[in-house]
Order: structure tokens, then sequence, then C-alpha cells
């Protein structure tokens, strides 16, 4: 066998934990393309002062939109694998508790209970196989997030070194910018926690 | 796992329990196994922690392509909670139970096995040549309960009712009536609801002809027994929790 149960369960509760974090990682990032709007609308507002600034927001908010929508993937994802990993699970804690009734029931009898064995191991192999999958495209993907993150907190600085120029919307554009990067932060510890909670997976 | 045959006429009864290897705060149970020819039900399966010892024991008297179907008197995880492993090893099979507890026991994981819900008014199920009733036994202690009953062997089995609660390694039968009315006086005071639904069931039961009263945890009741404890839960009042 391949897996222990308790390596299975350890699995489910990892996934669970992951659409955990995406999910609170979807809710930042709501936050956040609420954050861009506002920016955007300052720098309308902050007029020609600010022309280096547009092209800066609406990249941000863009970014924003993309985050959502990733991370809202990334979450079903998750829930997936959760879902494939207790139908893991189930099979496995199945076909542990055969294996002590056909120690019971001896070499002559046990032999009544093969076609069950294999054909759960089969299934096993087939959840095995769909749980691979999975976990390579959430590892992209997570991935994926973490390069925006990157990006935004690239905006966070052009953002700050711009609003310098921009007179009196200097500094409630630099606090604009210090929102974006601390939301990007967040968001960045749950995809990293993320990461962290896939290396439970032994696969 | 002890196994003992309770009547062998052309169909066959087992009794199993008293399992010395489950864990030591599990409450014993007694499951059941009718024979006859090519199919057999289980009464009652028992929870997922007896469930490895269970398979074992019936595989011992039974071909697994031949157990067809399982009885659920009730909801209760000591009863059914095995049914998820159930479902992997015998994917063709049946599950008898109440219909209204259909939604609740697929809880314990079910894909394979089919749910054939049983009426409250009762029903009936034909095995290979002999005929089973399921005796409505409503709030005994659960809401949608039944007990089954088998005219040829003259074996009642009763779920819940009659249950004692005694030290592992208990005999399988009652042998000292008086002595065993201690050990069921608390379980029956407790876990049945309705002094109501405890007379509905006792006139209904006193119609059948019954030489084996078989329960689902404690000893068995054999012979005059019987009567002995359906006059003596006549007279229990139950319910005792709002009391
Ligand atoms: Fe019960
Ligand atoms: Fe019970």
């Amino acid at each position: 066998m391949p897996h222990a149960s308790s390596q299975i369960a350890a699995q489910t509760a990892a996934s669970a934990t992951i659409s955990g974090h995406l999910f609170r990682a979807s809710i930042i990032a709501k936050r956040m393309a609420l954050a861009a709007k506002n920016s955007r609308a300052m720098v309308l507002r902050a007029g020609t002062k600010a022309a280096g600034l547009k092209v800066i927001s609406d990249y941000f908010d863009g970014l924003a939109g993309k985050t959502i929508t990733l991370s809202n993937i990334i979450n079903q994802c998750a829930i997936s694998i959760s879902r494939t990993s207790v139908r893991q699970w189930r099979t496995q804690t199945f076909l542990d508790r055969l294996a002590l009734c056909q120690l019971r029931l001896g070499p002559e009898k046990s032999n009544m209970l093969d076609g069950a064995v294999t054909h759960r191991r089969l299934f096993l192999e087939e959840q095995l196989h769909s749980l691979r999958s999975q976990l390579s495209e959430l590892k992209d993907q997570l991935a994926d997030i973490q390069q925006y993150m990157q990006s935004s907190n690239v905006v966070a600085v052009t953002f700050r070194l711009e609003a310098t120029q921009t007179g009196e919307f200097q500094s409630i554009l630099e606090s604009m910018a210090n929102t974006i990067s601390q939301q990007s932060n967040d968001i960045k510890a749950h995809i990293t926690t993320s990461q962290n909670k896939l290396s439970h997976f032994q696969i | 796992m002890d196994a003992q045959k309770l009547f062998d006429d052309g169909h066959q009864w087992y009794v199993f329990g008293r399992d010395p290897e489950k864990p030591e705060k599990i409450l014993d149970t007694n499951q059941y196994m009718i024979v006859d020819g090519k199919r057999s039900i289980l009464l009652d399966p028992g929870g997922i922690e007896v469930f490895s010892t269970m398979l074992a024991s019936v595989l011992k008297y039974v071909n697994i392509e031949h157990l067809t179907d399982l009885f659920a008197s009730h909801q209760d995880p000591d009863i059914i909670s095995s049914l998820g492993m159930w479902d992997q090893v015998l994917p063709n099979s049946s599950l008898h139970c109440s219909g209204i507890w259909e939604g609740f026991i697929r809880h314990f994981g079910m894909d394979n096995i089919e749910y054939k819900p049983i009426d409250d008014a009762g029903g009936r199920i034909t095995l290979e040549n002999i005929e089973l009733d399921f005796i409505p036994a409503h709030y005994m202690h659960s809401s949608g309960n039944f007990n089954v009953y088998d005219p040829k062997s003259k074996i009642l089995f009763s779920g819940d009712v009659g249950a004692a609660l005694e030290p592992p390694g208990a005999p399988m039968f009652v042998d000292d009536f008086e002595q065993h009315v201690e050990n069921m006086r608390f379980f029956h005071q407790r876990w049945m609801p309705s002094n109501e639904a405890k007379s509905h069931w006792i006139q209904r039961i006193r119609k059948l002809d019954i030489d084996i009263l078989a329960p689902q945890h404690g000893r068995l009741f054999k012979g005059p027994d019987v009567q002995r404890f359906l006059d003596w839960f006549d007279q229990l009042d139950v319910g005792s929790a709002i009391k």
C-alpha cells in the first residue's frame, strides 16, 4: 500500500487548510480591488499632476481582479483535493480493515476477499492519479498568485515614488500605496502557508 | 468473536457477539445472520469498530456473494456505523431500514448498496424460501424502528428491546430471569421514551408465537423467559429522564 491511513488523514486536513487560506486570501483580494478603484478615483481627481499614476492604477486594478478570480479557482481546486483525499482515506481505512479480516480468516478463506481488495486498490490508484494532477495544478496556481503579489508590491513602490510629484495628494496616495503593499503581503503569507502545507502530500 | 447457531432446520440463524477484541469502552453488541441457501441477511451489522471481526466471522459460514441483504433496526452508530465498509465489500446488496432514516444513515457512507425503505406499517422480505416480517417497533427506542420476526424458527429479533448492560463475557442466554432483571432495568427506563409505545409494542408482540427473543445487547430469552420478559416490561415505567 502506498499510503498509511494517518498519512491520508494529514493530506485531507492539509487540503482543507489550504482551502481555508485561499478563502481568506480571496477576501483580501476583494479589499484590494476596492483599494484599486479608490486609487483610480484619486488619481483622476489629482488630474495632470498624477498622469504617471493613471497607468499604474489601471494595471493594479486588473491585477486585483485576476487575483480574485485565481484565488476562487484555487479555493475550488483545494476543496476537490480535500474531497479526493477523504475518498482515498475511506478506501484505505477499508483496505486496512479488510487486511485484518483476511488475517483472521486464514489462508483457505481469505482469498474470498481478493476480488474486493483488487477492486478497491484499483479505485485507490485512480484516486491517487487524480490527486497527483490536481496537486500539480494547485502548485502552479499558487506560484501564479505569488507572482501577482510580487507585481503588486512593485506597483506599490512605483505608486509611492510617483506620489511625491502630486503636491497636496501626496500623503493620501502614499497611504494608498501602503495599503496595497500591506494587502499584497497578507495574501503572500496565506499563499506561502499553503505552499508549505503542500509538502504534506507525499505522492 | 463468539458465534452460536440458534436454529438449523432448512435455514440457519447465527448470533455473533462477546467480542474479546473490541475496544473496552465500546458497548457490546449482538449481531445476527439468517442464512437461507444462497441468500443471507445480517441483522444490525454493528459499528465500524467491529467490522473486521464481524466480516471474518460471517465468512466462516457463508460465501461473500451470498450475503445479499442487511437490516438496520434503526439509525444508531452501534447498529450501522460500519455501513461505509459493508458498502465497499458488498456493493450489490440491499439495506432494509425505516424510510425516515435514509437521509441520515447515508452519512455513514453508502455509494453502492441499495437502500430499501421500510414503510411505517411494516413489511416483509423473502430470502430464498423463507419469509421474514419487519414488525413496527416505533419509539422502542428509535422513532423509526423495526423488529424482525421469523415465523418458521419462531425467533424475534427485538433490537434494543430486551437489551441488558452487563460486564464482558456474559453467557448468551438468560439463565436466571430474576437476577437478569437488574441488568435491564436502567436501560429500559432510560432509553425507552414512551409508556404508550411500550404497551402498543407488547400487545403486538404477544400475538406472535415466539421461542427466542433476541435483543441487540445482552442475553437472549428462551421459552418461558420470553413471557417473563414481556410481563416484567409491561409493568415497568419508562421515560425516566423527564420524571
Ligand atoms: Fe439504539
Ligand atoms: Fe443498541
